[in-house]
């Protein structure tokens, strides 16, 4: 522990030497009398003034919570000598607040006793958490000597966006070679009727269409749809973000991705990240629970990190991006390097789809005239950007906390639907 | 650690060691008459530095404010040559200079409550015994006042006597 020193010394022995000399120099007792308590308060302090032994651990009734549940934290203090006065506080970061309980406390800690705090966390914004950092402050019983200590007994704690609400989600319009839960165009084993074609050798006796035989004369036998997966790539953009603490932009771009990947991963889908920004991660295509908490983990790490440097599609590993896979970005087209990533993917014939997700709710209109032109300049050129995007084959979705996300993701079912002439 | 505002407890210190300070010259002002106000010139400075202190949380000032309320009690008795509440004096001025550096010290964190009760009964039993032990100087001294060199010798034995075992507590703390 470090020893703060405390004034409170000089102060008292200042008074008592004084104190004392004037009693003998003015030759008056009562100087003496009136000195001599601080002296004795000085030394007593001093003697028994003991360096604190405190022993500290820190518990959390979870490790993984979702957005918004709660935690509870325990922890377990004890000392081999006693502490007159102890004062506790649990270094909290960001997105984690107390709601039951308190993260600081003052108490007194006789020797040997062992002493818990409990109080409850909530989880206001998703992200990986890591927390223990204990920050101690002791004092001797007269208040002579002071000190401080900071011990690390992090554990980690991680926090799941809160998973929106999805329904329907987009399909790619090719699929995989892989068992999935998508019907394929192709034919093969499946339960979907495809189309009939005459009977021929090799063919199951199951397959015989009776009805279809019996009016033709000749055997002929029901086709399938292949029931297949089909890979999703989430494309998160961390160019840019802008909001305020847990609304953000890239907070719900975060939420969104979470509940995509689920709802994918659920289908039998492969599912990969990209995290494209200023720091690129990805995680490779993959399917099943363990898949799900690696997107999970994957998109727990995503963050804006300030960058200059000019980066395209190509940064990406092209194993990243599997052939036929459906691309969905979730980004606020706010930053030239996203976009021109993305309508790069679109121009290398990857299926992309945009989830534009509002910026507008954060930025304000401004006062001025030349503010509100040049809001409403911003707003055209972000038309003009969905349009340009819309004209490669790539809808473009607006989402916001208005709306739900399944909303969003109609929008683009409706556009690839309206426009199924054009090559997707 | 950081340092944080006051709480409660510290501001109701800081109030009364203020009040303690200010009735304290008021009253030793009073009791010498007509030379009060400049008795108590330098216990007003005192007060001053000590409200500017605690005003800023800061104990900085405490010693030199301590020091300056001291010297007008010496003032005082140079005028009068003797007190006989004494015993009062010491215990509040005691009191004093406790509530002056409690409330310069950081804001205690979350349930400081638990630990205030304790510690004014501390503060109590200190103040209780700084009147008993300013009582039993005074009487020793008026058993020793037969005159001569001796008590003189004494005096100064016990001052320079309590400076060096400060000094050799504070140098045996700061190397522990």
């Amino acid at each position: 522990m470090r020893r703060l020193r405390v004034s409170k010394l000089t102060g008292y022995g200042a008074v008592a030497v004084l104190g004392l000399l004037a009693s003998v120099a003015l030759g008056a007792p009562e100087l003496a009398a009136v000195s001599a308590p601080f002296a004795l308060v000085a030394a007593l302090g001093l003697v028994v003034a003991r360096e604190p032994a405190v022993e500290a651990s820190l518990a959390l009734s979870a490790d993984r919570v979702v957005e918004g549940e709660q935690v509870d934290a325990l922890v377990t203090l004890r000392s081999s000598g006693s502490v007159e006065r102890l004062e506790v506080v649990v270094d909290l970061p960001d997105g984690l607040v107390v709601v039951d309980g308190e993260a600081v406390s003052s108490l007194r800690l006789r020797g040997g006793e062992t002493r818990e705090l409990r109080f409850t966390l909530a989880a206001r914004r998703w992200g990986g958490y890591s927390l223990g950092e204990l920050f101690f402050r002791a004092a001797d019983p007269l208040g002579l000597t002071r000190w401080e200590t900071r011990l690390d007994r992090r554990t980690s704690l991680r926090v799941y966006p809160r998973p929106e609400d999805v329904r329907r989600l987009l399909r790619p319009f090719r699929t995989q070679v892989f068992a999935g839960n998508q019907v394929s165009r192709d034919k093969g084993e499946g339960i979907e009727f495809a189309d009939l074609r005459p009977f021929v050798a090799g063919d199951r006796i199951r397959r015989v269409n009776w009805r279809a035989s019996a009016r033709r004369g000749e055997l002929w036998v029901n086709e399938f749809h292949a029931e297949r997966n089909s890979d999703v790539v989430l494309f998160i953009d961390t160019f840019a973000e802008v909001g305020e603490s847990a609304r953000t932009t890239l907070d719900h771009a975060v939420r969104a991705a979470a509940a995509l990947a689920d709802g994918y991963l659920r289908e039998k889908d492969r599912i990969g990240v990209v995290a494209f920004g200023g720091r690129l991660s990805w995680l490779l295509p993959g399917s099943g629970v363990v898949q799900l908490h690696r997107v999970l983990d994957t998109i727990l790490d995503a963050e804006v990190v300030v960058s200059y440097a000019w980066k395209d599609v190509d940064v990406v590993p092209r194993r990243m991006l599997p052939p036929r896979a459906l691309v969905i970005a979730l980004s606020p087209l706010l930053d030239e390097r996203s976009v021109a990533a993305l309508l790069d993917l679109r121009a290398r014939r990857f299926a992309v789809a945009v989830v534009e997700i509002s910026p507008f709710a954060y930025v304000d209109e401004g006062s001025g005239e030349a503010d509100r032109l040049a809001y409403r300049l911003w707003r055209l050129r972000r038309d003009l950007l969905r349009a340009r995007f819309e004209a490669a084959g790539a809808p473009v979705a607006v989402w916001d906390e208005e709306r739900p996300l399944a909303l969003a993701l109609e929008e683009v079912r409706e556009w690839r639907r309206h426009a199924a002439r054009r090559p997707v | 650690m950081a340092e944080a505002r006051r709480s409660q407890a510290g501001l109701a210190a800081a109030a009364l060691a203020v009040a303690l300070a200010v009735g304290l010259t008021a009253a030793l002002a009073a009791r010498t008459g007509a030379v009060g106000p400049f008795v108590a010139i330098p216990g007003a400075v005192g007060t001053l530095m000590l409200a500017i202190s605690l005003g800023f949380g800061s104990a900085v000032l405490l010693p030199p404010a301590l020091v300056l309320l001291l010297g007008e009690y010496a003032t005082f008795l140079l005028i009068e040559g003797g007190d006989r509440f004494a015993p009062v004096v010491a215990a509040a001025f005691l009191l004093l200079a406790e509530l002056a550096y409690w409330a310069a010290e950081p804001r205690g964190v979350g349930g400081a409550r638990a630990v205030v009760p304790r510690r004014v009964l501390t503060l109590l039993a200190l103040v209780a015994g700084a009147a008993a032990l300013a009582a039993f100087l005074l009487g020793a001294g008026g058993l020793v006042s037969a005159g001569g060199p001796a008590p003189v010798v004494l005096g100064v034995a016990a001052a320079v006597g309590a400076l060096a075992v400060l000094l050799w507590l504070a140098r045996a703390e700061s190397v522990r």
